[in-house]
């Protein structure tokens, strides 16, 4: 192997004169040709700015390299530092020896120009002409496994999935053929099964064409799944580097273990929790009964806006949570889970179908059906204070705040695990998973008795996001709060749900106890979706390439679907019965 | 607000801006109080046209009335025009705005092309066609400013309020069963604080100019009441012979809008959440 670039005691600030603040502190490490290096690390970790000062596109947007080298070898043999390189050639080595793949798909290409022509901007760029550009960009989306590659050279991004513009994206920036390919995060914007498509792409690309690869990434799952080689970064610093299986399996450093012990393990279903609650309260009435739910969002035609069908967001979902009990609902992005959340709380309206609730006995128990929403920075309104905050499902009840209300809300922010003077105190001044232990908080206000948890951890660091999902296993266990737990990510729900249900264009597919569903499923679908998880266990694992992509919801107007027919497996899972043509 | 009060005389335009507004304001509640150094109406004949003088500060006009007190009454009367035309204009455009952001759909689409209509309009002009069909006069002029200001106010609150009715902090409030009016106020009025004081400030200067233009045009404050612009209008005739009748008023307007336009770009500075103190 030949080494293709090393690093040396790379030190990045931002900031200018004497306020520069370090961001990446004394990194050091080498890649050779045709090898794969995972750089992992939480948010602020420093792991995307050592990315970006590699192609110093780091000076675009604010950072200055301090000290260090980056040396890149030419194809010719001589070394580069491109700590020190000016401008003009730094450009020309970014167009032609480093390619770069960034998180976002959508908003790292150009809404008004087809994929087509930028792609063939890149081929220009090396001089070629028109029919022989156009020839090439055409080969480069063949190689993407991009299906009908001809006709989608004259789509705009617009029209096609997220998964579809990240390969878009990395036939850009492999257009060129670098010797050298950076990607930041490229999957963490997509689904599960899209996220497997891409990483078998990489792999596969890379055992073709030699490229080093550098990749960043919070998901340690996917780094066994890639990575020769891992890098880990704290604050700026790396804590530790080595062979992936090493560092994996023998972690050395506390930060490394801490982050491993963080990450959810997905095992097949084999570590699903084993209290039973649907035993113990099982004579009672379930606290959330939801009876063919669906929801159908209509669409329109022409100038006077005639009706031209709807959108089968959620069709006939029937489902039962017991107190107590966590049902997790899973399914790619579309499958209309969301909605399902978003029509139980009244966000949108449903269609047909009804749902029924149970309240605890407690007084203030009025709206027994409360939501967690994704995001802690969108869901606090940055101009009330915490008191506010929590105060406000209370005044929506029209409740008055008095001292009792005052001494719950402390008791509950204790209980969340935020510092006692947080009553004072406004959103800005809490980290994410603060905020999202503070939305926690004010769900638990009106002591409800059910709780919509909208992927209420997956915008959190790993590490973070294991402490919130203890605590919300431990308020469950303490006062039998029922959670509908929706999410994408399979390791996530084997830790916390008891029942689960897989959601696909808008139909529950397969339902059931989480044990029994996922270590058995069924259904192809959902037996595609755990396919695609990728584990510590699965290392250097060939993942399938796939590209059948989900049906239109669209439908005619009038139109109704027939039934769904089930079979039964064992006491608690069913799945849907299968057609032999799908419509 | 006791810390953004500080933080604004820390901000060098803004401890430059509100002193200047401020000075304005004492000086014309002094006018309104009778605090002007000679009655603003009294004709000195004898002393007509008199420059500059320890006695009359900043000179007589040609009917021997003293300069700096006509000025204060005058910047008394330019700002009880500016401040009621824009908190008017405020008012009825945040209505409107928060209204059309919030019910959408037709309602939407008619305030907001009514306000595209008046737009078009060169702010002067619709006031003078305003004035030419209600007639002239202070109250007249309040309206007619009111009136072109109105389309601003309402586009500039339509527009946040739209983003802050998607964030999921109102879908939050509305899973509580939170009323639409404390929705409207706690969430969408709350967080659309900066964008409209920074909005009245910079209106508060435009329409300063404004009404000194409609009072110069002799469609605003009718004499012998006094007004900035008509101080400029009864000026400029005898411009050569006594330049200070010209000069001190117009500096007065300059002054003012200054003022008006750096509390303002401070206050943009001061409200923007990025500036704000962060986690410690």
């Amino acid at each position: 192997m030949t080494e293709l670039l090393s690093v040396q005691n790379l030190s990045v600030g931002f900031g200018r004169g004497k306020a520069i603040k370090p961001i990446v502190d004394g990194v050091t490490f080498t890649l050779d040709a045709g090898e794969t290096l995972a750089i992992v690390g939480e948010s602020g970790s420093g792991k995307s700015v050592t990315a970006l000062s590699i192609n110093r596109l780091i000076d675009y947007s604010g950072g200055r390299i301090t000290t260090g080298r980056i040396d890149l070898s030419l194809a010719d043999g001589k070394k580069l530092d491109l700590a020190t390189l000016d401008t003009g050639r730094m450009e020309r080595i970014r167009g032609s020896e480093i390619g770069m793949i960034f998180q976002e798909p959508m908003t790292s290409l150009n809404p008004v120009l087809t994929i087509g022509k930028q792609i063939e901007e890149v081929f220009r760029l090396q001089g070629k002409g028109g029919t022989e550009a156009r020839a090439e960009t055409l080969r480069a989306l063949d190689r993407m496994r991009i299906p009908d590659a001809a006709r989608r050279l004259d789509y705009y991004p617009h029209q096609l999935s997220g998964g579809m513009l990240q390969r878009v994206m990395i036939a850009m920036a492999l257009a060129a053929s670098p010797r050298l390919l950076i990607a930041d995060e490229p999957t963490t914007a997509l689904d599960v099964s899209v996220q497997a498509q891409i990483m078998a792409l990489l792999a596969e690309l890379q055992r073709e064409t030699g490229t080093g690869l550098i990749f960043i990434t919070h998901d340690l799952g996917l780094v066994a799944g890639i990575a020769d080689r891992v890098l880990v970064m704290q604050s700026g610093k790396v804590v530790e580097q080595g062979k992936a299986d090493d560092i994996l399996d023998r972690p050395q450093h506390s930060y490394t273990q801490h982050l491993l012990n963080a990450v959810p393990h997905f095992a097949n279903g084999q570590h699903v929790r084993d209290d039973a609650p649907r035993l113990k309260y099982a004579y009672e009435p379930a606290v959330l009964a939801v009876k063919e739910l669906t929801v159908r969002f209509p669409t329109t035609t022409g100038l006077l806006r005639r009706p031209a069908g709807a959108i089968h967001a959620v069709e006939a979902v029937d489902f039962e949570i017991c107190r107590g009990e966590t049902l997790a609902v899973v399914g790619e992005s579309g499958s209309g889970k969301s909605t399902t959340a978003r029509a139980l709380l009244g966000l949108v309206k449903t269609t047909r179908g009804s749902f029924t609730t149970q309240s605890s006995e407690s007084m203030t128990a009025q709206k027994p059906m409360q939501m967690v929403f994704q995001n802690p920075y969108a869901s606090l309104n940055p101009r009330l204070d915490v008191q506010s905050l929590l105060a406000e499902p209370v005044i929506a009840a029209g409740i008055r705040i008095d001292g009792q209300i005052t001494s719950r809300m402390t008791a509950l922010l204790d209980r969340v695990g935020l510092p006692s003077d947080s009553l004072t105190r406004y959103p800005h001044e809490f980290s994410g998973g603060q905020r999202q232990r503070l939305c926690i908080a004010r769900a638990l206000m009106l002591d409800p008795s059910i709780l919509v948890l909208d992927e209420a951890v997956s915008a959190l660091d790993v590490s973070v996001q294991a402490r919130v999902l203890d605590l919300l296993i431990d308020l469950q266990k303490e006062s039998d709060l029922a959670y509908l737990f929706v999410s994408h990510d399979m390791a996530v729900v084997e830790r916390i749900a008891h029942r689960v249900a897989v959601l696909y264009a808008g139909q529950i597919v397969e339902i059931g106890d989480a044990r029994s569903v996922l270590s058995n499923p069924q259904h192809s679908y959902t037996k595609k979706l755990i396919a695609a998880v990728p584990t510590m266990e699965r290392r250097r694992e060939r993942y399938e390439l796939n590209t059948e992509a989900m049906p239109t919801l669209l439908r005619p107007e009038g139109f109704e679907p027939q039934p769904s027919r089930w079979e039964h497996f064992g006491a608690d899972h069913r799945v849907k019965l299968e057609m032999a043509a799908a419509n | 607000m006791t810390p953004l009060l500080s933080r604004l005389l820390r901000h060098p335009s803004g401890c430059v801006g509100a002193a200047i507004v401020l000075t304005y304001l004492l000086l014309a509640l002094a006018a309104w109080l009778g605090l002007t150094p000679y009655d603003p109406l009294q004709q000195f004949r004898i002393d007509r046209l008199q420059g500059p003088s320890a006695a009359h500060w900043m000179g007589t006009d040609m009917f021997g009335r003293d300069v700096l007190s006509r000025l204060m009454i005058g910047i008394g009367q330019s700002f009880l025009v500016a401040f009621s035309s824009v908190g008017i204009a405020a008012v009825i455009g945040t209505v409107l705005g928060l209204t059309a952001a919030w019910v959408g759909r037709l309602w939407d689409g008619v305030v907001m092309r009514l306000m595209d209509i008046l737009l078009a309009f060169p702010a002067i002009l619709l006031a003078l066609l305003f004035i030419t069909v209600v007639g002239p006069g202070t109250f007249t002029s309040i309206l007619a400013i009111a009136f072109v200001y109105t389309p601003i106010f309402t586009r500039v609150v339509r527009g946040p309020a739209l983003s802050i009715k998607a964030r999921d902090f109102v879908d939050a409030a509305r899973t509580f069963g939170s009323s639409t009016s404390y929705i409207l106020t706690r969430h969408l009025m709350l967080n659309l604080v900066a964008p409209l004081t920074v909005q009245v400030t910079l209106a508060l200067a435009w329409s300063l100019l404004t009404e000194s233009g409609l009072s110069f045009l002799g469609l605003g404050t009718q004499p012998p009441n006094s007004s900035l612009g008509l101080m400029l209008a009864d000026s400029i005739n005898l411009m050569e012979m006594a330049p200070w009748l010209l000069i001190f008023p117009g500096l007065a307007v300059m002054l003012g809008i200054l003022g008006f336009n750096l509390l303002g770009d401070a206050l943009r500075d001061l409200l923007d959440p990025r500036m704000r103190r962060v986690a410690s």
